[in-house]
């Protein structure tokens, strides 16, 4: 094997093999280096029980940027995007809410609470549409590194960008970055469910609740999701996330990449501020020209690299990077249907989304909960039935359901996580019961992970699933840090490329690839960068 | 009386005489029409105005100067004791003084780590507050806010971040965590837990240094002599002021505001209206929402208000003592129940469901220590602040809630100052509903608009009309909805009436 590389890229997560994929394809010679025995990162699909094929971590796709899919030639190594249009929404009181692609369906199913919100939920979409509009601009650019480039000029770019929006639009996009849903959401509806059912994405994988200062930064994040250009579509990829992961690698390799698994880095090879490649676990040393980490800041700059010759600046502010997870996995394979209390039989409703135990306050009382350092019973849920959008995920007549449960913080009060795993199953289990009364029978197996898992199985510090909380200062220009922003390291030939930096989190691809064409421009004078 | 004026000031609190003021500087012929009375006695014997806060640190010195306040007999008092928090359950009380090596040497027995990097902690607060200060004297704009965003970073981030998270930074012992963490949710219905209470606790700091604790200082003969002071300054410059002169709507003609008609029915002519009524009222009651698009009655519709501050004034005839206490010079300040930021948050979480927390947080301040006239000798007023007690309770009503407040709040002091019960002579306590009747204060937030980021700066009071102007030519807005906001700046007014002498020359 080749041991003198181009480019090594730590961490085969999607962000990861994104870079690796366009440095691949510009003629470099990459090795990507993973420390588990599979590919994906927090996008993997693994068998935990036999037969049934678990979306480990994440499991929804629709941030996905489309020029990835196309310049990686995603479809040609085998990404395929399967339908997963409809969401129920479910309150403890028995109420429900089912949103579905269809128009007027959706409006009727708002208008048996209120018209006025139904009427008002085209004006919102519309407007949460150019709002989307506005920023998908960052998704294509590289933040400026003031101190690095003191380049200017992109600055001026997104003035200018910016300055032909329109004013209500704008006023509306800079409200996001800093109000709570709630509050945004209470702009044009009063239905409790409609506006718990939006707030949703408002919560994802972060430790704020509607009604926090902040959380409608998280709801702008979620809804930037297109698939192939259709603005606000969730999709579940074609042998769940790691389908994604799957497809990602054959390209890199296709482009000529390397990658090896089971290969766990211990740390830089360094020679003063100067990176000269990595060392392996096992003591074997490789050398590159450049060494990209798509791992989280502390795990970058703190365990890798080592905080001698870092700026103190910078090593403090890794140290005061929020990324205290909030949200668990679970992963359940059936037997059988599972049958909604609320909407009994088969339909299109077992191929969506469901949420459990939506309601404000019911919201707020989890958050409560979890921000002293313990969880609910009667969870939030963020469920579905996958192997209905994908029957390959389960054998004939068996289903795989997944779980995404938030406010189960990383920092327990009482006892460990190791402790508690079996009892937030249960806890999981007990929630479901509540609206899917047949689902515990069904149950042959399960698969927890907790946020101490989810740091522990893939190095995400303290379990937050986008590398660092969704926050204004952790965004943008601050991510991951303030003055090393772009994708570049105060380290030579040391870079970023995972969900810390910018764009953030979420299966986009988008930190891979505009790390990528950063380095390609700074590094190799290739292309003229965005 | 003429009917014809230059300016008509709705309001003659401290912001519509600050306005008032600098527009009859410039030569424009001013009335002020204020719907209130003058202040009665708050009990036989004891004065105290209630409408405002005992501290008058906020207050800018531009202000100060402008209005030549020193010149009108406001003497400023800053006691050396800033902020005292008495503990219970046998934890040591910890004092804040104005020299910041005292507060130390009270930090150190709670923590020596703690106390070693206070200097630090309050020397990056004076950094970073001292950023943001000209702002908040500036007309906000859109592009103000994106430079701040992107050359500011270390602002943000201390801005953006919970007090919480910052102070947890920095500190350990949670009695100064608690304390510090006092000054983040005025203004705020949320907690210190929640996301942007940094920016409050800048905001806090931002003018005169009170030692380590937020900006502080009182007014020697209680508040009552600044509104005098402010009231003698104004009309000095000609200004007239009619007391009991409640405004019933604006006179419009074509979108122009010409004028304002009396609860009574007289009609008052001007050439400009500026309201110093929060812009809720301002909008739904003097313009009347038929008159404005339906877009901005939305973004006034959905200005978030939901007040949660209640306060009690006890009449006692003698001081408190409090456990912990060492002399009487510790009760010059603020006396803060907080003894945590998890007790200040778990507080907050009540009012999210409606409720109030049964250990609120408390903000006692003695107003009698720095002006021994508002009551009989040896006896004294506690002007006690508590958050939070929401404006809309769930399945009750304030007047069916206020005795029970009330013994909270009676109980918790008392369990901080075991003697106080059976020295109470007298108490009123002022609900958030009473702030809105009895004040106009919408929803009884005291700050014109929760003051959460995203009502800040030119989102103040709503998104695109931050800039003191609306939609009706000719009206402006001058009180703490607008830019920067609430507490005793002065700067809405200062700000209102610079833009205003701006756009009309």
């Amino acid at each position: 094997m080749n041991n003198k590389y181009d480019a090594i890229i730590i961490g085969a997560g999607h962000n990861g093999l994104t870079c690796a994929g366009y440095l691949a394809k510009a003629g470099k010679n990459v090795l990507v280096l993973e420390k588990r025995y599979l590919v994906g990162g927090a996008t993997v699909s693994e068998e935990i029980v036999p037969g049934y094929k678990f979306a480990t971590f994440s499991y929804l796709v629709s941030l996905l940027r489309s020029e990835v899919i196309h310049d990686l030639e995603l479809v040609k190594h085998g990404l395929r995007m399967l339908p997963f249009e409809t969401t129920l929404d479910l309150a403890a009181n028995g109420d429900y809410l089912y949103r579905e692609p269809d128009h007027y369906r959706t409006y009727r199913a708002i208008a048996r609470y209120s018209k006025r919100d139904a009427e008002a939920y085209d004006e919102y979409k519309l407007m949460m549409r150019h709002v989307i509009h506005t920023v998908r601009y960052l998704m294509h650019h590289a933040p400026p590194n003031m101190d690095v480039d003191a380049n200017p000029l992109a600055l001026v770019e997104l003035a200018k960008h910016l300055g032909t929006v329109d004013k209500e639009v704008l006023y509306t996009l800079i409200q996001l970055l800093t109000i709570s849903a709630n509050d945004f959401l209470s702009q044009w509806f009063e239905t409790d469910i409609l506006k718990a059912g939006l707030a949703t994405s408002g919560m994802i994988g972060s430790m704020v609740s509607p009604k926090s200062p902040g959380s409608g930064l998280v709801l702008l994040a979620m809804y930037m999701g297109e698939i192939d250009g259709v603005y606000r579509t969730w999709r579940f990829a074609k042998g769940g996330t790691g389908g994604v992961a799957n497809a990602l690698a054959r390209a890199a390799q296709a482009f000529g990449a390397d990658i090896r698994t089971n290969a766990p880095v211990a740390q830089l090879l360094r020679h003063g501020d100067e990176v000269r490649g990595v060392v392996l676990e096992s003591g074997e040393e490789i050398t590159a020209d450049l060494v990209v980490s798509s791992l989280t800041p502390q795990m970058t700059y703190l365990k890798l690299a080592g905080e001698e010759g870092l700026p103190s600046d910078l090593v403090e502010q890794v140290k005061r990077w929020n990324s205290a997870g909030s949200a668990s996995k679970i992963n359940l394979a059936l037997d059988g249907i599972p049958e909604f209390k609320a909407m009994p039989g088969f339909g299109m409703h077992l191929a969506g989304g469901f949420n459990t135990n939506v309601s404000i306050d019911a919201f707020e009382r989890l958050y409560d909960t979890a921000k002293y350092g313990d969880f609910e019973r009667h969870l939030f849920i963020d469920g579905g039935i996958i192997s209905f959008a994908d029957p390959d995920m389960a054998p004939p007549g068996k289903h795989v359901m997944t779980c995404f449960v938030m406010y189960t913080p990383y920092h327990l009060r009482q006892g460990t996580w190791d402790e508690r795993r079996e009892e937030l199953g249960d806890a999981v289990v007990d929630t479901l019961e509540h609206y899917i009364p047949n689902i515990r029978k069904l149950i042959v197996g399960r698969q927890i992970s907790t946020p101490l898992d989810i740091e522990r199985l893939i190095n995400m510090s303290g379990g937050n699933i986008f590398q660092g909380e969704l926050r204004l200062s952790q965004m943008f220009l601050m991510r991951p840090t303030a003055g090393y922003s772009g994708y570049q390291t105060p380290l030579h030939n040391y870079y970023i490329c995972g969900s810390s930096a910018h764009p953030s989190g979420g299966i986009s691809g988008a930190p891979g690839r505009l790390a990528a064409l950063q380095i390609l421009q700074q590094k190799w004078g290739v292309g003229r960068g965005e | 009386m003429t009917n014809n004026y230059d300016v008509i000031v709705i309001g003659a609190g401290h912001n519509g005489l600050i306005a008032a003021h600098q527009l009859a500087k410039a030569g424009k012929s001013v009335l002020v029409v204020e719907q209130r009375g003058a202040d009665e006695a708050i009990f036989p014997g004891f004065w105290l105005a209630l409408g405002t806060d005992d501290d008058a640190g906020l207050l800018r010195q531009s202000v100060i100067d402008e209005m030549g306040l020193v010149e009108q007999g406001v003497v400023f008092v800053e006691p050396d004791v800033t902020a005292f928090a008495p503990q219970i359950n046998g934890r040591s009380s910890l004092t804040l003084h104005r020299n910041i090596h005292q507060s130390i040497a009270s930090i150190a027995t709670h923590s020596e780590r703690d106390a070693a990097c206070f200097a630090a902690w309050r020397e990056k607060i004076g950094a970073l507050t001292a950023v943001l200060e000209p702002h908040l004297h500036q007309t906000p704009t859109v592009e103000q806010m994106g430079t701040l965003l992107l050359g500011q970073p270390e602002l943000v981030r201390y801005a953006n971040v919970s007090a919480r998270e910052t102070l947890d930074w920095w500190f350990e012992s949670d009695a100064l965590k608690g304390l510090l963490a006092s000054s983040s949710v005025i203004g705020l219905e949320h907690g210190p837990y929640a996301q942007n209470s940094g920016f409050m606790l800048l905001y806090h700091y931002a003018n005169a240094d009170g030692g380590g604790f937020r900006a502080s200082r009182f007014v020697q003969g209680g508040m009552g002599k600044l509104q005098e002071a402010m009231v003698a300054a104004a009309m000095g410059q000609g200004v007239e002021i009619r007391e009991e002169t409640a405004v019933s709507h604006l006179l419009l003609n074509n979108g122009h505001a010409t004028g304002v008609v009396l609860a009574d029915g007289e009609t008052i002519h001007a050439g400009l209206i500026v309201s110093s009524a929060t812009p809720r009222h301002t909008f739904f009651n003097l313009v009347k929402p038929y008159n404005l698009e339906p877009r901005f009655m939305r973004r006034v519709r959905s200005q978030v208000y939901r007040g949660t501050t209640a306060r009690l004034v006890l009449a006692v005839n003698e001081l408190p003592e409090f456990i912990g206490q060492e002399n009487v010079a510790q009760l010059d300040g603020h006396i803060v129940i907080c003894p945590s930021t998890e007790y200040l948050e778990r507080a907050a979480d009540a009012a999210k469901y409606g409720r109030f927390s049964p250990h609120p947080l408390l903000d006692i301040t003695i107003p009698t220590r720095h002006a021994p006239e508002l009551a009989p000798a040896g006896q004294h007023l506690l002007n006690i602040t508590m958050r939070y007690a929401p404006y809309t309770l769930r399945g009750t009503h304030w007047d069916e809630q206020r005795e029970a407040l009330a013994e909270t709040i009676v109980q918790t002091v008392a369990s901080y100052a075991p003697g106080l019960r059976d020295t109470i002579l007298h108490q009123r306590l002022t609900t958030p509903l009473d702030w809105e009747q009895q004040f106009g204060l919408t929803e009884g937030c005291l700050h014109h608009g929760q003051m959460g980021l995203e009502q800040m700066f030119a989102m103040r009071p709503v998104p695109g009309w931050g800039q003191y102007a609306t939609p009706i030519a000719n009206l402006y807005l001058c009180g703490a909805g607008s830019h920067p906001g609430g507490g005793l700046t002065g700067l809405p007014g200062r700000n209102a009436a610079r833009q205003i002498l701006a756009d009309f020359g």
